[in-house]
């Protein structure tokens, strides 16, 4: 049995970085700290899929085998930004504020052959984010038939028709089975365009207050939990179901016609029904969530008691603490966990936990 | 701005282009410490032997990321063959399972249940390839390596002759062999490769056959009596017989059917009744099974034999046959015996007490509770009467359905068992086939007598049937013989015959939700899609225009 190929011409990945920075301080108050970064990687070693004719190995991550290659080059570039500024500065009362955050955009500047490759729900192609989807692009619901409605695959569409899963309406022809008659396209990337932090640090007397903030801004994540949620794929087995699924269509609105000019809601939920729960609910940009996100990563006030109270009952110091990290989670969707991974996928996990914590520290 | 130019620091950082040189050429060679390169697997008699015995383990191992029930042929066998065809009824998961039983994920690319037999079947001719293109060159005697190459010959013919049958047109619609067939990989190349025309796979694989007969007379040597996982002449021929037969090359596929059956008698109906989980005297090649081998819960088994975990701990059942065909054939006929039948209990099928009338319980109600104790008693007498001896109970779960067989039992928990892929009575029936299509109707009886009377199977048996009947007679017969064994589908798609499925309420015993007709020219023309998980890939696909007919 073949597990894996041997790989007669890999050769090493090489790097190339440029960055350009300016870091000062300004009215004895603010520090700036600008970095422009251009980074490329050549030779990048990737394994490239072989089609399935050129037989497989179907114990590890995917169902084709592939082949290591020095596949291309990718550059990252963005610019990196942080200030920090001493908003207030007396005795007995200081605050900072600070604040950093990145932009960066990444490309694939050359793949061999300028052939795209695709892999799962995203597709590397010369002059796209690495982390771009490709994949089946949901119009909306159908609103006389409660059937989802996908862009049809003009190659396929004579297919489609005589396969009657096609609908025509106006001008356009859609079809209701991606998998088998959709097209896929283009369909934004994972990768934010901003992310960053912001922290502020709020000190008074013995009294101590920092809070951090993390945010990223842009991208999206491809929800396959919510999908399954959404799915009633199984008559003879029952699974969870999400709330949102009391919103299904449920009948033609008042009112509609075949040629209303809102029949299509893009917006809309299928019909609910086991049969057609695979293709209402199959795999598209229907399931692309924003990946945004703000956390309100850490609250703590510590408290140190003042030395001189402290002296007279034998000790240095005593500190008290009290925290709490991930105090909040803001994000598109209520349990979506976009710190997940870089790529944009997701899983069934738990999201960050929110912890407490409290201190005391003494010091003899 | 004094605080500006005192403190203004600019840091000009030039990262310079660093070349990594290798820290030598070699640097980079490493050999596999999990495996063996592929220039050792063949490098001796012994080892192309073990890398043989590979290609027939890959027909019966846990096939990983497909997930349990994809244990090699027994997936094509469950989800290709029985679930889509006519005579064969699963219906405790029919609604769910609808799609497949229905046939409506032919053109769905990028579904599993699209891509694992070209994924499985290419892993068969793909690891062939390795042997046949390397075993010349081995250390070891002429006469093994004669027999090894024969062998793996036999198997890539074995795999694209699968092929065909799923993903191209049926032979009465393929233009006489022009429309689109799969990928001819004869090597070990990866990349870019169109798909040839049907008429040039079929050319490949009487190619192939006629090479490994040559080799296998020529070797002498044959395989263990006990190793019916090996290919050999016999094995060879049979395969031959197939592929003609599909290509509906009637006198080429007589012709070998017959060379194949030498020296694989028809089994007695002792062994008949055996359970179809050890090799008989007419297997002339199957797959092994054994504890120390289990495949647990992936086998066919476990859940499509009589006394698998399946049967002995749920009321699905473990598969019907068709209530009208079985009622077709003769009550004297032994095999008739092997299943629940409603001459055979004495029940009536269409009385809703006696056989409930949307899963097909005996005696039960959907809700399992006794609706007729006397027609349940009657399925529990029968099923303890004609237990298998030396096997644990059949449906020791109580619950018995109106066509239940007790053709397949395993020896093992959860199911293990050896699995028959290729068997002399098949042989007999292609011969039988093929006399009546070379409208030669006295020979094609008299092999449906051989195959009936003369086994012991019917003794009073005769035939004197012409014309349509005569047709329908030798596909009744291939329906009961080869039920469950996998080959329903793929005969009804060569006939172009659809598939007429009845629920209890229109006579018949499929569950409502695939009590339908399949046209022969509906659902895709009865054509598995190639999948994307070869097209995405090879790029030769996209060349060839994707509606080829």
């Amino acid at each position: 049995m073949k597990q894996s190929l041997s790989a007669e011409d890999i050769k090493w990945e090489t790097c190339q970085n440029i960055d350009f920075g300016i870091e000062g301080r300004l009215f004895n108050r603010l520090n700036f700290n600008f970095v422009l970064f251009d980074k490329r990687n050549k030779d990048l070693l990737f394994a490239v899929p072989l089609p399935l004719s050129a037989g497989s190995f179907v114990w590890g991550d995917d169902y084709n085998m592939s082949i290591y290659k020095n596949i291309g080059t990718i550059s990252n570039r963005g610019i990196e930004i942080s200030l920090s500024a001493d908003v207030i500065r007396n005795r007995d009362l200081n605050w900072t504020l600070s604040t950093e955050g990145t932009f960066m955009k990444s490309k694939i500047k050359k793949l061999p052959d300028g052939k795209d490759i695709l892999h799962g729900q995203q597709n590397y192609s010369e002059g796209h984010d690495p982390y771009e989807f490709y994949t089946y692009h949901f119009v909306g619901v159908d609103q006389m038939t409660g059937r989802s409605l996908y862009t049809l695959d003009p190659e396929m569409a004579e297919r489609a028709e005589a396969a009657g899963e096609t609908v025509t309406i106006g001008d356009e022809t859609y079809t209701t089975m991606p998998g088998s008659y959709g097209k896929r396209d283009w369909a934004g990337t994972a990768h934010p365009w901003f992310f960053g932090s912001f922290n502020s640090v709020l000190q008074f007397k013995g009294f101590a207050l920092n809070a951090l903030f993390t945010y990223s801004l842009g991208g999206k994540l491809y929800d396959s939990a919510y999908q399954t949620l959404m799915s009633t794929n199984s008559a003879s087995s029952a699974s969870a179901n999400h709330v949102d699924l009391a919103k299904s269509w449920n009948g033609v609105p008042a009112g509609m016609t075949e040629n209303s000019p809102n029949r299509i809601d893009p917006k809309g939920l299928p019909q609910l029904d086991f049969e057609y729960s695979t293709y209402n609910n199959a795999t598209s940009d229907r399931w692309l969530t924003s990946a945004s996100y703000f956390v309100v990563k850490n609250i703590s006030l510590s408290y140190s008691v003042p030395k001189l109270l402290m002296n007279k009952i034998g000790m240095q110091g005593l500190t008290l603490t009290a925290g709490v990290e991930n105090l909040a989670t803001f994000t598109s969707r209520k349990g979506v966990n976009p710190q997940y991974n870089f790529s944009g996928g997701s899983d069934n996990t738990y999201v960050t936990a929110r912890v407490f914590n409290f201190g005391l520290q003494f010091q003899f | 701005m004094k605080n500006i130019s005192k403190v203004l620091l600019s840091g000009l950082l030039l990262g310079s282009a660093m070349l990594m040189t290798s820290c030598g050429e070699d640097y980079l060679e490493t050999k596999p410490t999990e495996s063996i390169s592929d220039v050792s697997a063949i490098a001796t008699v012994d080892n192309a032997y073990k890398a043989l015995n590979g290609v027939a383990k890959t027909m019966t191992i846990q096939h990983g990321n497909y997930s349990q029930g994809f244990c090699g042929e027994n997936a094509i066998m469950r989800l290709y063959e029985n679930y889509p065809s006519q005579d064969y009824n699963y219906n405790q998961y029919a609604s769910g399972w609808a799609p497949i039983h229905n046939q409506t994920f032919h053109t769905n690319k990028s579904s599993i249940y699209n891509h694992y037999a070209w994924y499985y079947y290419y892993q068969i001719i793909t690891q062939a390839n390795v042997i046949i293109n390397r075993i010349d060159n081995a250390e070891g005697s002429e006469a093994d390596k004669k027999f090894i190459k024969g062998s793996a010959l036999t198997f890539r013919a074995y795999g694209y002759e699968k092929l065909l049958h799923y993903y191209c047109q049926r032979w009465k619609d393929s233009n006489n062999g022009s429309s689109q067939g799969v990928p001819l990989r004869l090597d070990e190349s990866t990349g870019d490769l169109a798909p040839s025309t049907m008429a040039e796979v079929y050319a490949q694989i009487y190619k192939d056959l006629d090479e490994a007969i040559k080799l296998f007379d020529e070797s002498e040597v044959d395989r263990a009596a006990s190793d019916c996982w090996t290919p050999n002449l016999n094995c060879a021929h049979a395969v031959y017989a197939r592929a003609a037969l599909y290509k509906e090359d009637y006198q080429t596929a007589l012709n070998h059917a017959k060379l194949a059956e030498d020296g694989y008698p028809l089994m007695s109906n002792d062994a008949y009744a055996a359970g179809f989980c050890r090799p008989t005297s007419e297997w002339i090649l199957g797959s092994y099974g054994s504890a120390d081998e289990n495949n647990w819960y992936w086998s066919y088994g476990t859940q499509y034999s009589c006394n698998g975990y399946y049967a002995s701990n749920s009321q699905n059942g473990a598969g019907t046959i068709g209530r009208e065909l079985i009622n077709r054939i003769p009550d004297e006929d032994f095999r008739k015996s092997l299943f629940l039948t409603e001459s055979g209990l004495g029940i009536d099928g269409s009385d809703p007490a006696q056989v409930d009338q949307t899963y097909g319980y005996i005696g039960l109600t959907a809700g399992l509770s006794y609706s007729d104790v006397e027609a349940y008693m009657k399925a529990y007498n029968y099923v303890q009467e004609h237990a298998a001896p030396g096997l644990s109970e059949p449906y020791s779960s109580g619950v018995y359905h109106l066509g239940a067989h007790l053709k397949f039992y395993v020896f093992d928990t959860p199911g293990v068992g050896y699995l028959p892929y290729i068997r002399t009575s098949e042989m007999l029936l292609i011969e039988a086939e093929c006399y009546y299509f070379l409208n030669q109707p006295a020979n094609a009886q008299e092999a449906l007598v051989r195959l009936n009377a003369g086994s012991g199977r019917n003794p009073g048996y005769t035939c004197d049937k012409t014309g349509q009947d005569l047709f329908n007679e030798i596909a009744d017969y291939r329906a009961l013989e080869l039920w469950g064994e996998g080959f329903q589908w793929s005969d009804l798609k060569r006939w172009k015959l659809p598939v007429i499925r009845h629920s209890f309420a229109q006579g018949g015993n499929a569950h409502a939700a695939v009590a339908i007709t399949i046209m022969p020219n509906e659902v895709n023309n009865w054509v598995w899609e190639v999948p994307l998980k070869e097209t995405d890939y090879n790029g030769a696909y996209k060349r060839v225009h994707p509606q080829l007919l």
